[in-house]
This record gives structure tokens, C-alpha cells and sequence, in this order.
């Protein structure tokens, strides 16, 4: 008889685990079903996020935001339902009971099915992101590809995919992936209204927390850095979810685990180091959620930089009150026109724009002698409120692109800037203060006198531009111009240039204080 | 050599000292024109499927009576389109048998069964969602749906369709991705002012075209199940 004695026993293969859970991870990426969905995704990527990326500016924090208001909402309702489909697996089949009697706990298993999910989600989500980067890089003039939208965008699919997957295994069933991916969807629509407001403004801490909101104007991101509190924060609830889903899933004993009060208690099966983990996890993830619920509600809009804000992040990292440093790109010529090298692609059309009317008005009082571009918040409120693009200031004309539609057309900024430069020449400020019946004070946008529109709209009908818009008071589009106003605009506008010229260079400063009549205008 | 022990001895109970059977319960007599049918429906999970179709309809109350969507016209379809395609691909996956071949080779009223459990679940669903409509309908605080019932009972089949013949393909549990993928397509559709019959959910109501294109694509799918039924994968899903 032979006596085996445990100091013969083999060590222990510490590596084995590793190489087991590794195998295991590999076999689940394999049969993941998400594999199926990736050519509508590629379709749906094409005709969604990359064709309006690609229409948008080529500016990188603008097309950045695509990521996570285009692409991410396409892809999270196939991320729900295939991560509720693995996590109903086991119940779908009946072998539960099967599984209950392997050496590893249920909670490791369920984990590398819901990485193997997780793994196509996340690749699927990256190849997207790259290709927008990539597609961006080419066309954008400044900047470099932001990191937050890809961290924010991975971090809140490993949320909605850690929630399906409990959800899944906690009811397993047929219907439960289809629920649970529409009802991920409808509560990710309600975060992006609240994230939109009825209009357009951010509000509560729901919407903070929505990675999908609002898109942006064109200085987002150029003249201040975009705060990086918000998507810290947003981030933040995402992992917490992650953590408190995956906590559940440990804890659970329909999922294999020890049970809320297993997990209380001290006896109870289920192995004490899986039972302390599973608690931390999930207390973790709770108190994660919990603090970045409580900063998104800190969130503001109250800064120079016009952006949401969460203070408690943002002034710490003294990030977003400082200003981006950049050297501006300017046309050549002897009337400098200068934008931010984001612009670059603009300058053209803009100089395009500027130039026959400063030809025009060139040496005559209060006329520029150079434009530049600036940040919309430095523009004043009048111009800010969406009654001009920008101002005369300190013998400069001071514009935004901000107010460029997402895709510009080289004709529309003829248009606008024209009508813009001679409506400040000839007018001066773009809008009014006035206060209401009630106190209440709004700008109004100051058209001129009757005078002021024959000139303005004469200079304009001779550059080829249409009138300048003269808005109704009930907001209801431009008003239709008067017949002796337009009769007016023709005669000056059928004035060889010179001629003009000589008459503004006599005229304009007391056309400009409203001393000249309709009749005065040759 | 050893001997086996073999198995120990066993003495069968004499007649005499075995217990009297109890009585048999008095059978029910079930006729088979409704005990079919009733196995059949809770074959597919259909009671199931009944509450998750009320659950569409409740959730259509929800959004609706609390204002969950965002603006107006295309966009404000998005949640009832969203709980339409969710109908749809419930009806899907009840198609998905557990039986598998023995049921195909032996049940000779599958073909009558198939199209009629899916007619009345659809019938159900544009009742519940109907229902619901009606509940939360306040015009006078703006409540209700942008376009009516009719879009509803019109996208509600269509997608349906899809779901039947993603079935044929995929099976009947995974037959949710095709109503859910073309909701997809239909709200991007919507969002860019793109409009083709085939994607009727972005059209108008009374649109001839998007009803032709539901309709079809609904009658080839319940055509093609009712012949082939869902496709069964080697794994029975």
C-alpha cells in the first residue's frame, strides 16, 4: 500500500485562473451574437454620424460632438439588446442548475459573457470614432481630436451594456431584450430632452448627465477650453452604474449569488472574499452615481465661456477660464481681415465679402480699416441676441463665425456679412435696449430711418446683395420695405461709385445721427 | 478473483399487500378545436407576450401623459415609433417554438395556427396602444399623438413584417434586431427629411405609398411564416 502525503501535492498553478478566464473571455467575443449587427451599424454610421460630421465645420470640437449625440444613440439600443440577449442565456436554457456545480463562481462566468459583449461593443464604437477622427483630421485647420467624447462614449456603453446584461440575467426570458433595449432607449430620449430643454437649454441634472445634447456653436471649444467637469462628471455616473449593475449581479441569487442577505451576513455560503467584493462593488458604484448626480446638479452656465460648467471640477483644474492661446491667420492685402486658425477655411470667403464693400466705404467716417474675428461671447449683447454678426469697434470690424450654419455656403456669407459690415457703417449698433410695458427690458432690432435703409439698401442692391432684412415687430420674418424706400435704394444704388462715394464721405455722419430725410438721398 | 457483489436481493410486493390505486380525477374533457390552439398559444409565450404588449401601451400612456419626448412633427414620433417597433418585435419572438422539428413534422394545423396567434397579437397591440392613446388624449393641454392611429396601426404591421421575416432568417428569438434596426432607419429617415415608401414610419398618414410598402412587406412575412415558419438553429434558439 502506498501512502500519498500532501507535501507531494503538486503547487498550485497561480497562472491557470488567468489562462482559464482568458480562454473563457476569447470563447464568449467568439459567439457573441452583436457580431450580427455590425454591418447595420456600418450602414447606420455612414448615413447618420459620418455624413453629418462631414457636413458640419471643419472644426474639431464641432464634428467631436458627433461621437456622442450621433453615433452613440445609434449604436446603444443594439448594445442593450445583445447585452440582455447573453445575460438571458443561461435561463433562456435551463441550465442553470448545470452550472451551479462548476468550480468558478456564476459571477466570473457572467462576467466574461458580458466582456465578450461588451468587447464588440466597445471595438464597434472605437472603429467609428477613429473614422470620424480620421475624416476630421484631414479637414480641420487647428485643434487635435478630443479625448472626452471617446472616454464618456466607452464608459456610458459599458453602463448601458452592464445594465442590460443584469437585467437580463436577473429576468431571463424571451421577450426581456427587446424590453429592456427600448427601454434603455426611451429613458436615454428622456435624458436627452431634459439634456435639450423644451428650448434648447440644458437643465436639471439629468440632462448634465446626458452624454447626448445639444450641439454646439462654431467657438466651442476655439477661443476657451470646453469644460472638462461635465464629462468627468458624466463619466463618473456611467462607471457607478457599471459598478452598482455588476455589484447586483454578484449579489444576486438568481444570478448565482449569495443574496442581499448572504451578503449581510456572516455564515452564509457563497465564499466571504466574493461576498466582500460584490458588496464593494456595488456600494462603490452607488456612492459614484450618488456624488455625480449631486455635482451635475452644480452644473452653470454663468462663465465667459457661455459653456456648462461644473464648478467644483472646473476651478479646481482651473481649466476653462483661461483663454486658448492661438495666432491668428490673416488675409493679405491693405484691409487686414484676421480669423482664428480654426477658420482658416473661411478667411477666403470672408475677405471675398468684405472687401468690395470696404472699396466702397473706405476712408469715409467711422468706416473699418481691418475685421477680425473674435469670440461670440466678447461681441455685444445686442449682437449676441442674433440681430448682426458683428460690430464696429475701435476702428476694427469685430465678427463671429459662431453664427455660420453647420454646413456654410460661400454665398451666404457674402450675403450676411455684407449686409452686416453696411448696416454697422450706416447704422451703427445692430439692435436697441427697450424696455416694456412691464418694466422688462429686450433688445430690438434698429433697422434705421427710412433714410438710413434707402442708403443701406442702395450700397447693397449695388454689390449685388439682396435688401437688408428689416424684421417685423412680431418676429414674423423681414418686413416688406416701402415703396419710397426701395425707389430711394434704386436711384442711389444707379449712382456710378464715385459719385456715392463723394456723397457719403459729406453725408454720413449726419445720416448716421438721423438727420438726413428719405428725400435728402440723391 | 473477487466476486461482484452485484446488486442486492429484491422482493416484489405481492398483489395482495400493494396499496389500492386512487382514483383517477374525473378527466376534463377539453374540446381539441380549443385545446390546440391554448397549447399552442402557451407554446410561444404568448400571455406573456399579452403583458408586455399592455406594458408597450402603458409605457405609450406614460410618454404621452408626462411629455417625455423632445419638439415637434418627425421628432415628436420618436417614442411612439420606438414602442411600435418594441410591439413588433415581441410579436416576432413569440413566433420561436420550443418544439422545434417534431412539432413541424407532426402538427398539421401549424399553418392555420402560425397567422392567426400573430393576426390577433397585432390586433392586440394596435388595441392597447389605442387604448392608451385615448386615455392620455387632452387636446386641450396638447396631448396626444402628433398623427393619430393611423400611422401607429400602419408602422405596427410593417414592422412586424420585418420581424417575421428576420425570424426566417435569424430564428424567432433573435427576430427583435429587425424591427428595432428599422425603427433606426425610419427615425434618421425622419430626422433628414428622407422619404421613400420603404420607410413608411417617416411618411404622413394617409401616404399611399408607405401604406403599400407596410402592407406588402407585412403579408410576404406572414405568407413566409405561415409556409416555412421561424427557422430553428442547431442550438434549439
Amino acid at each position: 500500500m502506498t501512502t500519498i502525503t500532501l507535501d507531494e501535492a503538486p503547487p498550485v498553478q497561480r497562472r491557470r485562473g488567468r489562462g482559464l478566464v482568458g480562454r473563457v473571455l476569447r470563447m464568449e467575443i467568439r459567439h457573441s451574437a452583436f457580431i450580427w449587427i455590425i454591418p447595420l451599424l456600418v450602414v447606420l454610421f455612414i448615413y447618420d454620424p459620418f455624413r453629418t460630421a462631414s457636413s458640419y465645420g471643419a472644426l474639431w470640437p464641432l464634428r467631436a460632438t458627433t461621437v456622442l449625440n450621433k453615433f452613440l444613440p445609434d449604436i446603444h439600443v443594439f448594445a442593450a439588446g445583445f447585452a440582455a440577449w447573453a445575460g438571458t442565456r443561461e435561463g433562456r436554457r435551463n441550465v442553470s442548475d448545470l452550472l451551479a456545480t462548476t468550480a468558478r463562481p456564476a459571477w466570473a462566468r457572467q462576467l466574461c459573457s458580458l466582456a465578450g459583449t461588451a468587447f464588440w461593443v466597445v471595438a464597434a464604437f472605437l472603429a467609428g470614432t477613429v473614422a470620424l477622427y480620421v475624416a476630421a483630421s484631414s479637414a480641420a485647420t487647428w485643434g487635435s481630436a478630443p479625448v472626452w467624447p471617446v472616454i464618456v462614449g466607452v464608459v456610458s456603453l459599458l453602463a448601458v451594456c452592464a445594465v442590460a446584461f443584469t437585467l437580463g440575467a436577473l429576468f431571463p426570458g424571451r421577450f426581456t431584450a427587446p424590453i429592456v433595449a427600448v427601454g434603455i432607449t426611451i429613458v436615454m430620449l428622456y435624458a436627452f430632452r431634459q439634456a435639450v430643454g423644451d428650448n434648447g437649454g440644458s437643465s436639471g441634472a439629468i440632462g448634465v448627465l446626458s452624454p447626448d445634447g445639444v450641439v454646439p456653436g462654431n467657438d466651442w471649444g476655439l477661443f476657451y477650453p470646453v469644460s472638462v467637469g461635465v464629462p468627468i462628471v458624466q463619466a463618473m455616473f456611467a462607471l457607478g452604474v457599471v459598478a452598482a449593475a455588476i455589484g447586483v449581479l454578484g449579489l444576486s441569487p438568481r444570478t448565482g449569488g449569495v443574496g442581499w442577505r448572504g451578503a449581510l451576513s456572516a455564515v452564509a455560503a457563497g465564499g466571504a472574499r466574493l461576498r466582500t467584493v460584490a458588496v464593494s462593488v456595488f456600494a462603490v458604484g452607488v456612492a459614484l452615481a450618488v456624488v455625480a448626480f449631486g455635482l451635475a446638479e452644480t452644473a452653470n452656465v454663468n462663465d465667459p465661456t457661455s459653456t456648462l460648467q461644473i464648478p467644483v471640477i472646473d476651478n479646481a483644474l482651473a481649466s476653462s477660464s483661461h483663454p486658448v492661446p492661438y495666432t491668428p491667420v490673416c488675409s493679405a492685402g491693405s484691409f487686414r481681415v484676421c480669423v482664428h486658425p480654426a477658420y482658416q477655411p473661411y478667411l477666403s470667403w470672408v475677405t471675398a465679402a468684405l472687401d468690395p464693400v470696404i472699396a466702397q466705404v473706405s476712408g469715409l467716417p467711422g468706416a473699418p480699416t481691418s475685421a477680425r474675428d473674435i469670440s461670440s461671447s466678447l461681441l455685444s449683447p445686442a449682437v449676441n441676441q442674433g440681430f448682426g454678426i458683428g460690430q464696429i469697434a475701435g476702428g476694427s470690424y469685430e465678427f463671429s463665425l459662431n453664427v455660420l450654419p453647420f454646413s456654410p455656403a460661400e454665398s451666404m456669407v457674402e450675403v450676411s456679412f455684407r449686409q452686416d459690415l453696411v448696416h454697422a457703417i450706416v447704422v451703427g449698433t445692430s439692435a436697441t435696449l427697450v424696455t416694456g410695458s412691464g418694466g422688462s427690458q429686450a433688445y430690438q432690432p434698429d433697422s434705421g430711418t427710412p433714410a438710413q435703409q434707402a442708403v443701406m439698401d442702395g450700397l447693397l442692391k449695388a454689390f449685388g446683395v439682396p435688401p437688408y432684412p428689416v424684421p417685423q415687430p412680431n418676429s414674423n420674418g423681414p418686413a416688406p420695405q416701402s415703396p419710397q424706400v426701395e425707389a430711394a435704394a434704386a436711384r442711389f444704388a444707379a449712382l456710378p461709385a464715385a459719385t456715392r462715394h463723394a456723397w457719403l464721405a459729406a453725408n454720413l455722419t449726419a445720416l448716421k445721427a438721423g438727420r438726413i430725410t428719405l428725400a435728402q438721398v440723391p | 478473483m473477487s466476486m461482484h457483489p452485484g446488486a442486492g436481493p429484491v422482493s416484489a410486493p405481492s398483489a395482495a399487500s400493494a396499496p389500492a390505486p386512487a382514483p383517477a380525477p374525473p378527466a376534463r374533457h377539453v374540446p381539441a378545436a380549443i385545446r390546440l390552439p391554448w397549447l399552442h398559444l402557451r407554446s410561444r409565450r404568448v400571455p406573456s407576450a399579452l403583458v408586455a404588449l399592455l406594458a408597450c401601451g402603458l409605457a405609450l400612456w406614460a410618454a404621452l401623459a408626462y411629455h417625455w419626448w423632445y419638439g415637434t412633427g418627425q421628432r415628436a414620433d420618436e417614442i411612439p415609433t420606438l414602442l411600435e417597433g418594441c410591439a413588433a418585435a415581441i410579436i416576432g419572438v413569440t413566433t420561436h417554438s420550443p418544439f422545434g422539428e417534431p412539432e413541424r413534422a407532426t402538427g398539421r394545423w401549424l399553418p392555420f395556427l402560425r397567422p392567426a396567434m400573430i393576426v390577433a397579437l397585432c390586433g392586440a397591440a394596435i388595441g392597447f396602444l389605442a387604448l392608451a392613446a385615448a386615455i392620455s388624449f387632452d387636446p386641450k393641454e396638447g396631448i396626444g399623438l402628433y398623427d393619430g392611429m393611423l400611422p401607429v396601426a400602419r408602422n405596427l404591421l410593417g414592422f412586424t413584417g420585418i420581424a417575421l421575416l428576420f425570424s426566417l432568417v435569424f430564428g424567432g428569438l433573435l427576430s427583435w434586431i429587425g424591427p428595432l434596426a428599422y425603427v433606426a432607419i425610419c427615425q434618421f429617415a425622419a430626422v433628414a427629411n428622407y422619404s421613400e415608401p420603404l420607410t413608411w414610419a417617416s411618411r404622413p398618414p394617409a401616404d399611399r405609398g408607405g401604406w403599400i410598402a407596410a402592407m406588402v412587406v407585412f403579408a410576404v412575412g406572414l405568407v413566409a411564416i405561415t409556409i416555412r415558419g421561424p427557422r430553428v438553429r442547431p442550438s434549439g434558439e
